[in-house]
């Protein structure tokens, strides 16, 4: 099954015959809706948290609104949940601190995440505002490997990353749109930091 | 996609999963990059550049490991990491930079497949690199290595179920890998090309993307 066609909610229920599973229901910001497992929910530390603290019953999911995620569309949010329901179960990853950081991405995570590059940096945006912690991990591991077998100057362009000659210009750009008096202040700031004053006040 | 665009916590994320020769490449994009790693990278400090005629040598500590980067990456030609090792004069042509080097490890940078086909030759003689256990080819370009690099070993192929002894993936350590970059799920050795050198050693090469995994054995692994 490719992951365009695989399922965003389980619905292999026979395998849990004796507790019924419950289905949260999710809005984006372009208002398509979700559903989504409470197991796969917990891949998601934000909305893990929002739906303890909300405390539904089934029949408030089902009668009351979708809850709205307004930062998200629908086209990104489709690809966390698929990813959510994929990983449903699966512990957390905790941080151990090693750098160079080793991930692994598995299969469905490499077939979910060839997507475009604007895609692929909404995801990543999603991933840490939701909080998921392993879809994080892989989806940076990916951009990390575009600079894999790169030159500076195809990394550059493979970033879109400034030179030293555009940072200055936008800079002073920034500089010149800047508010007079909040320009006085800041002169006046490195002025009494070169005299050696430890404190502006 | 904009890098410099990303929350800084999730920069920091793509910045520590990536291995130090990319680290240092995306370091000479700008003064910006470099200040980042700086700063995320803790454990990378004392930084210094030393321009030769061709060659950018880049020292560095590593938590207690003091560690050089050879780079010729101005001039695309190549370069290396080293660990255990200061190179003398690495503005030399290839062929000199082997011989002065006495690492057990290498990532040598470079998309001349010429010197990569040098080198093995040259090892296999006993010319040069005769302390390394592991080199690196890494091909700067983005472009997989041609078969051509196999002529010397002969098209024999470790097949693991006639050789049940030779052990299922390269024995790197973990710091090798970081400079691999990427797990060891990939580096399994059944496949690889190998080849005797007339002292016994043997050595196997793998293909992995735009890398060329060349290892050396001590004795005959099955």
């Amino acid at each position: 099954m490719s992951v365009e066609n695989a399922p965003v909610v389980d619905v292999d229920e026979a395998a849990i015959p004796v507790e019924k599973k419950m289905y949260y229901r999710f809005e984006s910001n372009d208002k398509k809706e979700f559903r989504v497992s409470e197991l796969a929910i917990q891949q998601s530390e934000t909305l893990n948290r929002l739906v303890e603290a909300m405390g539904y019953t089934s029949e408030d999911v089902e009668n009351k609104p979708a809850i709205a995620i307004e930062n998200i569309d629908g086209k990104t949010l489709k690809l966390v949940f698929q990813w959510c329901e994929h990983h449903k179960g699966e512990a957390i990853p905790v941080d151990d601190g090693s750098v160079p950081k080793i991930v692994e991405i598995p299969e469905f995570d490499a077939k979910l995440m060839d997507i475009d590059n604007g895609l692929l940096f909404k995801l990543i945006w999603a991933a840490d505002y939701l909080n998921i912690v392993q879809l994080l991990n892989v989806s940076c591991k990916k951009v990390a490997n575009m600079a894999q077998g790169k030159t500076p100057a195809q990394l550059r362009r493979v970033y879109l990353l400034p030179s030293d000659e555009e940072d200055e210009a936008a800079k002073r750009a920034a500089q010149e749109a800047q508010d007079p008096r909040a320009r006085e202040v800041e002169e006046e700031f490195e002025e009494r930091k070169r005299q050696g004053g430890n404190s502006f006040f | 996609m904009k890098l410099l665009n990303f929350p800084l916590l999730v920069l920091e994320q793509i910045l520590i999963s990536m291995n130090y020769p990319q680290l240092f490449f995306l370091s000479f994009c700008s003064n910006k990059t470099k200040r980042l790693i700086s700063l995320f990278k803790y454990n990378l400090i004392e930084f210094a550049f030393c321009f030769g005629q061709y060659a950018l040598r880049v020292f560095f500590t590593d938590k207690n490991k003091k560690h050089c980067l050879v780079c010729k990456i101005f001039s695309f030609r190549a370069g290396a990491v080293s660990r255990n090792l200061t190179i003398q004069y690495p503005s030399r042509p290839f062929t000199e930079f082997t011989d002065h080097y006495r690492g057990r490890f290498a990532v040598f940078c470079t998309p001349n497949i010429r010197d990569a086909r040098v080198f093995i030759d040259r090892w296999l003689r006993k010319e040069c690199c005769d302390n390394l256990n592991n080199a690196i080819f890494f091909n700067t370009t983005g472009r997989p290595f041609d078969d051509t690099l196999l002529v010397n070993f002969g098209q024999k192929r470790i097949d693991r179920t006639t050789m049940p002894t030779v052990p299922e993936k390269y024995p790197f350590d973990k710091d090798d890998l970081y400079y691999i970059g990427g797990g060891s799920d990939k580096l399994i050795t059944d496949g690889s090309y190998y080849a005797e050198r007339f002292d016994g050693k043997f050595a196997t090469i793998a293909y992995w993307d735009t890398y060329v995994v060349f290892s050396v054995w001590d004795k005959r692994p099955w």
